[in-house]
């Protein structure tokens, strides 16, 4: 051993010691970097080389690897939790904005108004000559029929909003999948042994897997050379470092013009499509929005505010006109009904968009056909009738229209209450998993504090061996003199 | 557990946010006085809510009809009862024509019930704010034609015809309305018939009563040549007996109105007791809707002061577990 080797010893452990000061600072730095994994260096012995007085004395200190504590099983719940709680946020957003369309709970929401409309009709068959009231009933009928339109345009806004909504989240989706392909290629070709620079890759690739299952439910496999696959409820979108595009198409029901909106992976020929079905995240509920729950030509089945008020204002405006097109006006003297409705469209479905007061009717409430026989102001046939309506067993799916549009706002309320305690419950989940993951992986400011004093420590101490081998030297130097 | 900087920071914010949440919902629900304040608050309780406001609703439409049919048969009554002592005192005449000191003043008796026949007309074309109480279901002046020999457009008119020998006046009630029912939709799942028709005041065609009154008029205006009476005029003894037939018929006219203002009158007892009854089932489920949608102040108020207490606190810990770590006691 020459007496350098003392100062090859110092320079190694300035140098191992001045990494484990930049490896703190680093994760210092990061502190608030989301999905930062932070890293701990592992010094190891450098190895030995010749005996000195017969004996190893040692050659001093180098960085053997990189410790990062990212866990695959914690990453991978916490993506589960992640895709659920996002679609559960955007749930209750979407039902919160249907709430306020709907303008309920309130006292004067549209089951109030019906019930103000229809009652009308049994003051009217008190007074059916009452050419005040018959106006009164006029206005009422507007306000409904305008609440009505706004409550059925404020929902195929958000019908629109939410295919918006959609489409940004495939831009982003596609942004994202780009990323982690372009990321898969860069972890291959990272240099095997500097595995700091495959560690950041790595983490910001996590990240980029992460934001992705916010959008979309995804599972994920790593292969041997640390490249990842991502698969949307089996179908594989990502393989390596080649990842496939999703395209969102519409299409329409030449019959019914149902329009469904779809997800579509663009197959790696670039013509094929294969269809991607999301079961959660964003996609999945925007999809859910858009082709179910405002979607007022639903044909499934399934639970549709827009279709569910559609029916309310067809059942509403046809059982009224049904009743009134065979009356009379207070003015009608000829034996013939003269045909009037009391609501238009006078042919077809009245949906909750269209429905207006009658042309026949809207500005002559005395042409109001509430008698069954010509030239008999005070008959009240029709209007005894009409305001028999509110408790018409088969007014709509065997109830009445408050049942219909109480029982209405009971699904949606429960899907509302369903939408706040999944975002509640997996946000608990969410968060709890997030803090088994960051309790592991994140940085914590004193524990780094404490290895920011041990390296300055150790760093110190080494100078000190450069210190004195100096000296060392330097003696040996001046015995010639 | 590892405690690391994200663990402490995200928990908080979000702790701090749920707080800030509820205490947002108190405030609200102080403010209007409403338990259920969005959709998803109580899921259960909102097809409930939905329909007592509705029955409430009705109920209170169905009382303001009760009470409108109440005054219609209020004044419906005070004309019955005008028509009814219209004619006792035209029976009274009657007697009072066959008593030898006012044989002499038949004619003055004869004009004096002609005017109470035209009150009688006035009393049976009453209306209730602008409708004819007893046309049927002709309302409206608009639903009479008054055409000759009607001069007018109410439903009841005293038209002069031609003179024949059983009708030395040619005075005639023509009546212009129909005999058709009137029923309203009284509570939740019954109806009421209400209106009084002409046939049932006046007898047949709704004229039957006022061809007695003219009859007896006739027999004391007319001879029975049918030359108008002079003033020494006297009734014969055939004369007396027709008018006594007359005044009998009239009385039984007189009784008939009297049932159907005591039918009414039943009638409307009915109705008050409905009123009264929907009135109490209304407090009734007023006080249920509200144990379902109001909020119960003293605990919210409570609660309000306990989010608020929980939020300095939350506050004035986080401040405190945030601002220090060893780099603050570092030199």
């Amino acid at each position: 051993m020459s007496s350098f080797s003392s100062l090859e010893i110092g320079k190694r452990a300035l140098l191992a010691q001045q990494f484990g000061i930049n490896v703190t600072n680093n994760n210092i730095a990061n502190v608030n970097t989301p999905n930062y994994s932070r890293r701990t260096p592992t010094f190891v012995e450098t190895d030995p080389t010749g005996k000195t007085l017969g004996q190893y004395s040692g050659t001093g200190v180098t960085v053997g690897d990189l410790t990062n504590y990212r866990q695959e099983l914690l990453d991978k719940e916490l993506r589960t939790a992640t895709s659920q709680n996002k679609g559960y946020e955007i749930d209750q957003n979407i039902y919160q904005q249907i709430d306020a369309v709907l303008a309920e709970p309130s006292d004067n929401g549209l089951n109030e108004l019906t019930t103000k409309f229809l009652s009308t009709f049994n003051q009217l068959a008190l007074t059916p000559d009452d050419v005040a009231l018959r106006q009164s009933l006029l206005e009422q009928a507007n306000t409904l029929t305008a609440q009505f339109n706004s409550t059925a345009n404020g929902l195929a806004q958000i019908r629109e909003d939410s295919k918006q909504s959609l489409s940004q989240v495939v831009d982003q989706a596609n942004s994202l999948i780009q990323d982690i392909a372009s990321l898969n290629t860069s972890i291959v070709n990272s240099k095997p042994n500097t595995n700091s620079d495959a560690q950041t890759l790595i983490d910001q690739r996590e990240g980029k897997i992460e934001q992705l299952s916010q959008l979309f439910g995804i599972n994920v496999t790593y292969n041997q050379d640390n490249t990842a696959n991502i698969f949307i409820n089996g179908t594989n979108i990502i393989t390596g470092s080649v990842g496939s595009q999703i395209k969102m198409n519409e299409t329409i029901n030449n019959v019914t013009g149902e329009k469904t909106l779809q997800l579509l992976k663009a197959n790696t020929d670039n013509q094929s499509t294969t269809l991607l079905n999301p079961d959660v995240g964003q996609a999945a509920n925007y999809l859910k929005y858009y082709n179910v729950l405002l979607d007022d030509k639903e044909s499934s089945g399934s639970f549709s505010v827009a279709k569910n008020l559609d029916d309310f204002a067809n059942a509403l405006a046809q059982s009224i006109n049904s009743k009134v097109i065979t009356g009379y006006g207070l003015d009608d003297t000829q034996s013939t009904p003269p045909g009037r409705n009391f609501f238009d469209p006078s042919a077809g479905f009245i949906s909750a968009s269209q429905i207006k007061v009658s042309a026949d009717i809207a500005n002559n409430p005395k042409a109001i056909p509430l008698s069954s026989r010509p030239n008999e102001p005070g008959n009240n046939d029709i209007a005894l009738q009409l305001g028999r309506i509110a408790q018409d067993q088969s007014f709509l799916n065997g109830q009445t229209p408050t049942e219909y549009y109480a029982n209405f706002l009971g699904k949606l309320s429960y899907a509302t209450s369903e939408a706040i305690n999944g975002y509640n419950t997996t946000n608990l989940v969410q968060q709890q998993l997030q803090t088994q993951r960051d309790s592991t992986i994140g940085v914590n400011l004193d524990e780094e504090a404490i290895s920011l004093i041990k390296y300055q420590k150790a760093f110190e101490a080494a100078s000190r061996i450069v210190n004195t081998s100096n000296e060392l030297l330097t003696t040996i130097v001046n015995l010639g003199k | 557990m590892r405690v690391a900087q994200f663990s402490i920071i995200e928990p908080f914010k979000q702790n701090l946010e749920g707080i800030q949440n509820q205490l947002f919902k108190d405030q609200i629900r102080m403010s209007t006085g409403k338990e259920i304040v969005g959709l998803g608050d109580s899921p259960d309780k909102i097809p409930d809510i939905k329909k007592l406001s509705s029955l409430i609703t009705q109920n209170n439409d169905y009382m303001t009809i009760l009470d409108d049919q109440l005054s219609q048969f209020q004044q419906s009554e005070t004309s019955l009862q005008g028509i009814s002592d219209n004619m006792e005192k035209i029976r009274q005449i009657a007697v009072d024509g066959t008593q030898v000191g006012n044989m002499g003043n038949l004619s003055v008796l004869a004009n004096y019930v002609k005017g109470i026949i035209t009150d009688i007309i006035r009393n049976a074309n009453t209306d209730y704010n602008g409708s004819f109480l007893f046309a049927g279901t002709k309302t409206k002046a608009s639903s009479f034609d008054p055409s000759i020999p009607n001069t007018n457009d109410m439903p009841f008119e005293l038209v002069e015809g031609t003179p024949t020998n059983n009708n030395p006046s040619g005075l005639q009630v023509v009546f212009k309305g129909n005999q058709d029912a009137k029923i309203i939709n009284k509570d939740q799942g019954t109806s009421e018939l209400v209106n009084t028709t002409s046939e049932e005041i006046f007898g047949k065609n709704g004229t039957e009563a006022f061809d007695s009154l003219i009859n007896l008029y006739n027999v004391l205006a007319y001879r029975s040549d049918g030359q108008p009476r002079q003033s020494t005029d006297v009734l014969t003894t055939d004369e007396v007996n027709t008018l006594n037939k007359y005044q009998s018929q009239i009385a039984g006219f007189s009784n008939q109105i009297n049932q159907v203002i005591s039918r009414n009158g039943g009638r409307s007892n009915r109705l008050q007791i409905l009123h009264d009854q929907i009135n109490e089932e209304n407090t009734r489920l007023s006080e249920y809707l509200s144990t379902k949608q109001d909020t119960d102040f003293a605990k919210t108020s409570l609660d309000l002061s306990k989010d608020q207490y929980s939020l300095q606190y939350a506050l004035q810990v986080g401040a405190k577990t945030l601002q220090t770590s060893l780099l603050d006691f570092l030199k």
